[in-house]
C-alpha cells in the first residue's frame, strides 16, 4: 500500500516534463553561477558514486568466481 | 475509488515524512496538489534535499502491467551494499537491450551479463521483453 521509492525505466522520449524541467533547472543555476558554487553541489554526488563503485568491487571480488568476472569486465572495458 | 482514496492518504504521510527528514518537493509543498495535479495523472514529481538540486529522488506512480510486474519482482543486491529495493537484473537487462539501447544501456547490459552470469534467468529475460514491445513499443 505505501509508496516505494523505486527504479521504472523509461525510454528517453517517453520521460514526462518534470524530468526535462529538472535539467533546465539545473542548467540555469550552472549559468547563474560560478563554477566553485555548482562544483559543491556536483562534486560530492561524482565522489560517492565512485566510492560505491569501488566498494562494490571490493566486495564482489571477495565471492567466489569474483576476480574472474573483474578481469572479463576489464577485457570488455579494453574492447 | 476507496483505493485511490487510502493511496492518497497514504502518499500524504509519505510527504510529510520526507519533508520532516530535510526534504522538499520541487513540484509543491502541497501533497494534495502533488497527488492531484501529477500522481494522479501518471506524472512524475522530484524531491531534494532542502535547498539542493541533486541529487533528487524521482517519483511516480506504476502505470501499466509492466511497472507492476517491476515492482512485484524487485530486489535487494547485497553486492550493492545498500538496503533498497531495485529492478530485478533481468528487467535490468532487457530494458537496457530492448528500449533503451543507447550505447551506454548496451554496456551497462554486458557488465550485467558478466557480474551475474551465475544466477541470470534468460527465459525471464525474453519474457520481459516480449512484454515490453507489447507494452511500450507497439
Amino acid at each position: 500500500m505505501f509508496p516505494i521509492l523505486f527504479c521504472l525505466f523509461e525510454r528517453e522520449h517517453q520521460r514526462d516534463r518534470t524530468h526535462t524541467e529538472h535539467i533546465e533547472r539545473w542548467a540555469k543555476f550552472v549559468k547563474a553561477h560560478p563554477r566553485s558554487i555548482w562544483i559543491r553541489e556536483v562534486g560530492p554526488l561524482i565522489d560517492a558514486q565512485i566510492i560505491m563503485a569501488n566498494t562494490f568491487y571490493e566486495r564482489l571480488a571477495k565471492v567466489e568466481g569474483g576476480i574472474e568476472k573483474i578481469r572479463k569486465l576489464r577485457r570488455v572495458e579494453k574492447n | 475509488m476507496q483505493n485511490i482514496s487510502l493511496f492518497q492518504d497514504a502518499f500524504i504521510k509519505m510527504h510529510n515524512d520526507l519533508l520532516l527528514s530535510g526534504f522538499e518537493c520541487i513540484q509543491s509543498e502541497y501533497p494534495e496538489v502533488i497527488y492531484d495535479d501529477y500522481l494522479k495523472n501518471k506524472t512524475s514529481v522530484r524531491y531534494v534535499r532542502k535547498g539542493h538540486f541533486i541529487p533528487e529522488i524521482e517519483l511516480k506512480l506504476a502505470k501499466d502491467e509492466l511497472d507492476d510486474y517491476q515492482i512485484r519482482t524487485r530486489k535487494k543486491l547485497p553486492l550493492t551494499g545498500l538496503d533498497l529495493y531495485f529492478s530485478s537484473i533481468e528487467m535490468n537487462i532487457a530494458f537496457k537491450e530492448e528500449l533503451l539501447r543507447s550505447e551506454k544501456d548496451m554496456d551497462d547490459a554486458k557488465h550485467l551479463r558478466i557480474i551475474y552470469s551465475d544466477v541470470l534467468d534468460e527465459n525471464e529475460i525474453t519474457k520481459i521483453k516480449a512484454e515490453i514491445r507489447r507494452l511500450r513499443l507497439s
